[in-house]
């Protein structure tokens, strides 16, 4: 049913190459990938494979040097800073290994942030910032600062924020990855729940525990999407992948 | 936010429930039409609908889509803006009251010079349409000086030709003494012709102007002002029509007392004009009100010659611009000189603007103070944008954050902007409540010549000028850091979760460039206060020509026409000769005319012997009248021949057998000979000729700053003065014998009245007040931005030695000495300093020229006083780097490189 509609996000020969003076350094080469609604898809592959900056193309937090991004059927490469912006708002939740709650700010107003960006009545605002944190079970906490939040917490407040103004898809970056194993596991849990009720998340991690609560993984290798059997004897070989390597 | 809330729903013509409650409908209408749609194509109803939510493309987007295309929604952004920002500043109290006390210096002083640039220069004067009114005088550049009054034939031919006027008066400035026959009262007015009062739009609280027998006759008819109808006669409403004992006395001697008609009570009152030629002194200023007007009266073309007396203004036809009333005035002269060669060859009518004649003496000061004032602020707004730079910094992971989640380019700078912003706003009610102080600090010691002085105060113009300017400084401040914050690292930061980024180098390459614009600016005052401090140190160092302490002066005017011309003069000695016999009192003289303070009268002088020339290229020499001891007690020196015996006291003005000139008259007219002896005559060729018979230094009687001009003196029985200045040499601080020479004064005059009693010290201090006001504010200007940009400077180098801590650690993990990191770290802070003396070397000669015509004794350019401004800001600036790198290499390279 999923496969049979257009995808929420795709990807064709994506390709991401950092200039500095004259050094070129490839970080994503020829990506070709999908994600449908309702799908959980986690991107696997060890330090420096370039997981974070795919997931960053993805948010619109950063741009591809090559290729097509395709999202909700338009291509983000031609559109400006501020449609950016826009689109970013309105389609994309994130959650961030290090959180990234704004520690002058309330956790009402943490969750609120991106609504007010929006515009969103102040009514309908409340309402959702609420509902948000009573989904990740922290709305006894609106009023308090993140530092007077434990680390769990904090990453609960972050999915709240994520999931208050409804995004299109989810996109976490390793968001276990400052927790220990039981904050972690609730964190997964949590996003395990939200994808049951319908949610769209593609999170990166290379704990192959937290993949499993994916319905797909993508493995990365050097910069290029690898098979699962493949990435395994690259990691264990230590060698460059041929294609990424030119 | 409810209230709020309706504010933008009414701004957008509906209520928020209404509004959400068409859009729903709008909505709704449209996914039912679909639903409609897909029924008709064969969908049952249920898969209809879901199909036609999904080609709709999610309705809460479109919802928010056309909320923000239809709803202002920027003042609940202000709201929320101005909230957090509030919560931003108060958890960083250190920051806050830093920012906010250095914008309030700078807006506090910049409001203050404003108030003073308001009321002096910009505020129009109070007559109607006063930028339309202009004086005129005559000017002739073979004379000197060459700007001089005009003659009553010269205004009457003048108001005949012109056709840029659409009205033009004539008027002189005199005294008057009231009687009531027990005692006399001094007042100070103008002789004007009758259409004085419609040319300047003065209405009339009673009566009327002067009729026109009574301006041809010259008549006994007075017109008063609001303030003495109310004073003198109790606001008498049926005064017109009363007559007033007056004793007159202006040029013309008329002694005795005359019937005076009070013709009218003008309806407003107006300071004294400025005047081409002020032989009255300096009593007769803009912040003086016009007591009285008395007709000017007569036609006399032997007076066409006659230019010291009269001075013209008028009021520009409409359309007609300043220059074409000067080019119109100087073809009309031409014609004259033409017609009257004799008396009008080589001289033209100068038309000036009132105002500008009006401020003409501090305009100069204004501005440059407006100049060093703008500086400054420039300075203090380089320091806070600094500090906001540096608190981007550690803001980084919330401006990456808000980026994230969708906050626009605008609207983040937006929000930065409202914090720049609020610090100004306070900055700026600080500095309205400090402007308050400082004007009557500046009004202190600002000269008291000054124009509408008084006019200057804190009104709402003022504080919308400082909340304007509050305004703009926090939009110049706010958005180079507003816009250096849009450039944060967002997925570094967001990764690292706030820590470091490369973004910083940016960050530090501004505050460097705005450090270096703050030395920039700074060496400029420096420079500027340094050449003012020795310009006034050159003025004091200036000899008077006599010795000022233990000199006391006192001003005493006999009424005026009480007496016969000979008691004026046997007053004047024999109150002398009491004084000099009293104890504490060395010796006693009188001039007329207080020495740095007071002019007196210019003629031609024909010099015996000396090539022919015409009269009107004749140099000027200047008149003095004196009591014989006048030298002595002045401590003039003799440097030839004698100084005056009683003997001397016989003759006329301009008839005198024997004279006394000073150095300059002697070198200038005999060089090279002895003047003893040497005869001449002034004002007319056919006068009597002079002899002088003795030469004495010269006396600075103008400001200490001009230059001596050729002077003779009368003995004063030559001239008798109804109003003269006594010199008392004391043996004990003059102040502790003012009363008891006051004394003395009344008792042998009950009707004197006495002004000016002060010591020379003071006269002389007087004297120098707006150059002291220059340099007094001046100097506190560069104090206040030498503070700032060494302050700025160290915070900077600061900032450096913190974002360097892991390469200071690993350098002397590598074996680097402190000496050597704290030279690495102190050179690199010469880099920003030394680069912003260059470019304020720079500035500082091409501003030179604004500041010339200020100095005294110095060029603008001085390239020592540059080279001082310059090595004291170097030094400053390295000792400001020195601390911060001396810290930053004391750091223990194992911590510092555990932190990083």
């Amino acid at each position: 049913m999923q496969q049979a509609e257009e995808a929420l996000i795709s990807m064709r020969k994506l390709g991401k190459v950092f200039l500095t003076e004259d050094v070129e350094t490839h970080a994503l080469y020829e990506i070709d990938m999908e994600l449908h609604r309702g799908e959980f898809l986690s991107i696997g592959g060890p330090s420096g494979c370039g997981k974070s900056t795919l997931l960053s193309i993805m948010g619109l937090l950063d741009s591809a040097t090559e290729g097509e991004y395709i999202l909700k059927g338009q291509e983000v490469g031609e559109l400006s800073v501020r449609e950016r912006s826009r689109l970013r708002n309105r389609e994309i939740g994130f959650i961030f290994q290090a959180f990234n709650l704004i520690g002058d700010l309330t956790v009402r107003e943490n969750v609120e942030l991106p609504l007010t960006y929006r515009g969103m009545p102040a009514a309908d605002r409340s309402q959702r910032v609420e509902e948000a944190l009573e989904k990740v079970d922290m709305s006894h906490r609106m009023g308090h600062y993140s530092s007077q939040l434990s680390g769990g917490q904090q990453q609960r407040v972050a999915v709240a924020r994520a999931l208050a103004g409804s995004p299109a898809i989810l996109l976490a970056d390793e968001p276990t990855g400052n927790l220990d194993s039981k904050n972690g596991m609730a964190v997964m849990d949590l996003l395990h729940e939200l994808h049951g009720e319908g949610a769209t998340i593609c999170m990166v991690t290379h704990d192959p525990r937290f993949a499993s609560f994916a319905d797909r993984s993508v493995h990365l290798f050097d910069g290029k999407v690898v098979s699962a059997e493949e990435a395994e004897r690259l990691a264990k070989a230590d060698e460059p992948v041929p294609a990424a390597a030119e | 936010m409810s209230w709020l809330r309706n504010i933008v729903a009414r701004s957008t013509g509906s209520s928020d429930a209404e509004f959400e409650g068409q859009l729903d409908d709008e909505l709704q209408f449209h996914v039912d039409r679909q639903t409609e749609e897909n029924i008709k194509c064969g969908m049952d109803r249920a898969t209809a609908r879901r199909e036609a939510l999904r080609q709709f493309g999610g309705v809460e987007q479109v919802r928010e889509g056309v909320r923000d295309a239809s709803r202002i929604v920027w003042l609940s952004d202000l709201f929320r803006d101005t909230k957090f920002s509030l919560r931003m500043l108060a958890r960083s109290p250190a920051f806050a009251v830093t920012a906010v006390v250095v914008l309030g210096v700078a807006i506090g002083l910049s409001t203050t010079i404003f108030s003073f640039v308001r009321a002096i220069l910009i505020e129009p004067l109070p007559f109607a349409n006063s930028e339309r009114l202009a004086v005129i005088g005559t000017f002739n550049s073979n004379r000197e000086p060459p700007m001089t009054g005009a003659s009553w034939p010269d205004i009457v031919d003048w108001k005949k030709s012109a056709k840029s006027f659409s009205d033009m008066a004539a008027f002189k400035n005199g005294d008057m003494d009231l009687s009531d026959g027990k005692s006399t009262q001094r007042i100070r007015g103008l002789f004007v012709t009758r259409n004085f009062f419609e040319l300047l739009g003065i209405p009339f609280s009673l009566g009327r102007s002067f009729s026109e027998s009574e301006e041809n006759d010259s008549a006994n008819a007075l017109i008063l002002n609001r303030e003495l109808w109310k004073s003198r006669y109790q606001q008498k409403p049926d005064i017109v029509g009363d007559s007033v004992d007056v004793y007159s006395w202006i040029i013309r001697p008329e002694h005795g007392l005359s019937r005076w008609q009070i013709v009218g009570i003008a309806g407003q009152e107006i300071p004294f004009l400025p005047v081409a030629v002020d032989a009255l002194g300096d009593r007769f200023g803009i912040n003086d009100q016009v007591q009285f007007w008395r007709p000017i009266g007569l036609y006399d073309e032997a007076e066409r010659k006659e230019r010291w007396e009269y001075t013209a203004i008028a009021r520009l036809n409409p359309g007609v611009t300043i220059e074409q009333a000067r080019a119109e005035m100087v073809t009309i002269s031409s014609h004259l000189a033409d017609e009257y060669p004799e008396a009008n060859n080589n001289w033209s009518a100068r038309v000036t603007p009132l105002n500008e004649l009006v401020t003409s003496d501090i305009r100069p000061a204004l501005q440059l103070l407006s100049g060093a004032v703008a500086f400054l602020l420039l300075i203090a707004c380089a320091n806070v944008a600094s500090l906001l730079i540096v608190r981007g910094i550690a803001r980084q992971q919330e401006f990456a954050v808000r980026i994230a989640v969708g906050a626009g380019r605008w609207r983040l700078i937006r929000q930065l902007i409202t914090e720049s912003i609020l610090l100004c706003l306070a900055g700026g009610a600080l500095g309205a409540l400090l402007s308050v102080w400082c004007i009557d600090a500046v009004r202190l010691f600002a000269p008291t010549k000054v124009p509408r002085l008084g006019e200057v105060s804190v009104d709402s113009t003022v504080l919308m000028f400082a909340l304007g300017l509050s305004l703009m400084t926090g939009l110049f401040v706010g958005i180079l850091p507003a816009c250096l914050a849009f450039r944060t690292d967002v997925n570094g930061t967001l990764k690292s979760g706030g820590r470091g980024s490369s973004a910083a180098r940016s960050r530090k390459r501004w505050m460097a460039i705005l450090v270096g614009g703050e030395v920039a600016v700074c060496l400029v005052l420096l420079t500027g206060s340094g050449l003012l401090i020795q310009s006034f140190a050159a003025i004091i160092g200036v000899d008077p020509g006599f010795r000022t302490d233990n000199l006391m002066t006192m001003t005493v005017s006999l009424p005026q026409g009480k007496y016969e011309w000979k008691h004026n003069t046997e007053f004047c000695v024999e109150l002398t000769s009491k004084l000099r016999t009293v104890p504490g009192i060395a010796a006693a003289s009188a001039v007329r005319g207080v020495p740095t303070r007071e002019t007196n009268f210019d003629a031609p002088v024909f010099i015996d012997g000396a090539p022919e020339i015409p009269r009107d290229e004749r140099p000027d020499v200047r008149l003095r009248v004196v009591e014989p001891g006048f030298f002595e007690v002045m401590e003039v020196p003799l440097l030839e021949g004698r100084l005056f015996e009683p003997a001397d006291s016989i003759g006329n003005i301009g008839h005198a057998p024997q004279i006394i000139c000073n150095e300059t008259m002697a070198r200038r007219h005999w060089p090279g000979e002895s003047a003893i002896g040497k005869k001449f005559c002034v004002v007319e060729a056919d006068y009597d000729k002079m002899e002088v018979v003795g030469v004495v230094g010269d006396v600075q009687f103008g400001a200490l700053v001009d230059e001596a001009r050729p002077e003779i003196y009368y003995p004063e029985a030559l001239f008798p003065q109804s109003e003269f200045t006594l010199l008392v040499r004391t043996e004990v601080p003059p102040e502790q014998m003012m009363g008891v020479v006051e004394t003395l004064v009344r008792d042998a005059e009950p009707d004197v009245v006495i002004t000016d009693t002060e010591s020379m010290d003071t006269v002389l201090s007087k004297s120098l007040s707006k150059e002291r006001f220059l340099v007094l504010l001046l100097s506190a200007f560069s104090l206040g931005a030498f503070l700032l940009s060494v302050t700025g400077h160290y915070g900077v180098v600061a900032y450096a030695v913190s974002q360097r801590r892991q390469e200071i650690g690993i350098r002397m993990a590598l074996g680097a000495t402190v000496p050597s990191i704290v030279r690495m770290i102190v050179s690199e802070g010469l880099l920003i300093s030394g680069m912003g003396l260059v470019v304020g070397l720079c500035l500082s000669l091409a501003l030179s020229q604004f500041l010339q015509s200020q100095l005294f004794g110095i060029s603008a350019a001085d390239p020592l006083t540059l080279a001082i401004a310059a090595g004291v800001l170097l030094v400053a600036t390295s000792l400001a780097s020195l601390i911060p790198s001396i810290r930053g290499a004391r750091v223990s390279p194992a911590s510092a490189l555990r932190s990083s």
